[in-house]
């Protein structure tokens, strides 16, 4: 433990501090919902930081969703943040939380992860200068949730002649075929037609997130934004296919999300 | 969720403890910088899942940029 009485010979790594001001705030925006009839209710979860508060602010007729946090972390270094993983997995699972309790109380468009204003008039003006595409997204969530759905590739069964191996590091491998199987380079006619069923049925689609493309044995992943009303066929669809599939493929399906997926310019 | 009828998992992210920890940034994150690598996520009550990450990420002020381009 470092004492500020220690000798310099002792602690010669003692670092001179650095000023910090504390008060150097910029603004972490979770969500944007339309204006509640009523007052908006508060937000108990965990903000972002662990630390600060989940605000509601009135901003151009609509209620931004945000957090006064420390512009060192959120701003100036974000990128650096943002790759350590540990860091970013607990920030990213604050943000669904938050933006989680906020989509329960209201319609609410999600912002992505690391959305972060200077200042209230900074966001201000970027809501003022998208409000056309805001309504447009708000029109195109509404009543409608994010389903994460993903195909992956069942382990072929073998027999026991595969544990047969000349060496050790034969045998690993061979036995890391068994656990990772190969995803094909084109994806099966079937696989296809599920897809083109999943599309029927939703508002839209987008393709699946980059953080999970490398999971083992997962052939195919896309994100659907499906109308409440449509949320049986969905279930009757990945029924149909689980059904279909049996030994040969799995289906995991996630959600409700909030749109995250839908919201951008991108979407179509 | 799973049925005798065929392989399929639905993960209620309510309460968000059957959630990985990937889906949730699948969901979370967009475009930017990209991170390479082949790395384990872990967090307490989460999965804990190893990735072949190659997550693109952005601060707002290039998602902002970007925007504004067009």
């Amino acid at each position: 433990m470092a004492h500020a009485s220690a000798s310099s010979e002792q602690e010669p790594k003692l670092r001179p501090v650095k000023a910090v001001r504390p008060s150097a705030r910029v603004l972490y925006l979770y969500a944007i919902s339309q204006m509640p009839e009523t007052v908006a209710p508060a937000i108990a979860t965990e903000a972002i930081d662990g630390s600060s508060k989940v605000e509601a602010t009135r901003c151009q007729g609509y209620l931004c969703w945000i957090s006064r946090v420390s512009k060192v972390d959120f701003a100036d270094q974000l990128s650096e943040r943002m790759q350590d993983l540990e860091w970013l997995a607990t920030a990213g699972l604050r943000h669904q939380r938050v933006v989680a309790e906020i989509s329960t109380n209201t319609s609410a468009l999600p912002a992505r992860f690391g959305t972060v204003f200077l200042s209230e008039d900074s966001l201000a003006q970027h809501v003022k200068q998208r409000k056309r595409a805001l309504g447009e997204a708000f029109g195109r969530v509404a009543d409608a949730d994010e389903w994460g759905i993903k195909i992956f590739a069942l382990a072929r069964p073998k027999g026991p002649a595969a544990t047969k191996a000349a060496s050790g590091a034969d045998y690993l491998k061979r036995k890391a075929e068994l656990l990772q199987p190969r995803a094909g380079k084109t994806l099966d006619a079937d696989v296809q037609r599920f897809i083109a069923d999943l599309t029927k049925l939703s508002v839209a689609a987008s393709p699946g997130g980059k953080a999970s493309a490398g999971q083992p044995g997962l052939l195919w992943h896309g994100s659907y934004l499906v109308h409440r009303k449509n949320a049986k066929k969905l279930d009757t669809a990945l029924a149909k296919y689980a059904a279909r599939w049996k030994d040969v493929r799995r289906i995991d399906c996630s959600g409700p999300w909030p749109p995250y997926s839908f919201v951008g310019e991108h979407v179509h | 969720m799973s049925t005798d009828a065929g392989s399929i998992s639905t993960m209620s992210i309510e309460g968000d403890s059957d959630i990985s920890l990937l889906d949730i940034l699948d969901h979370v994150l967009n475009s930017g910088a990209v991170i390479h690598g082949s790395l384990v996520i872990s967090l307490a009550g989460v999965d804990l899942v190893y990735v072949g990450l190659n997550v693109i990420l952005t601060s707002v002020e290039t998602a902002l940029r970007n925007i504004d381009r067009e």
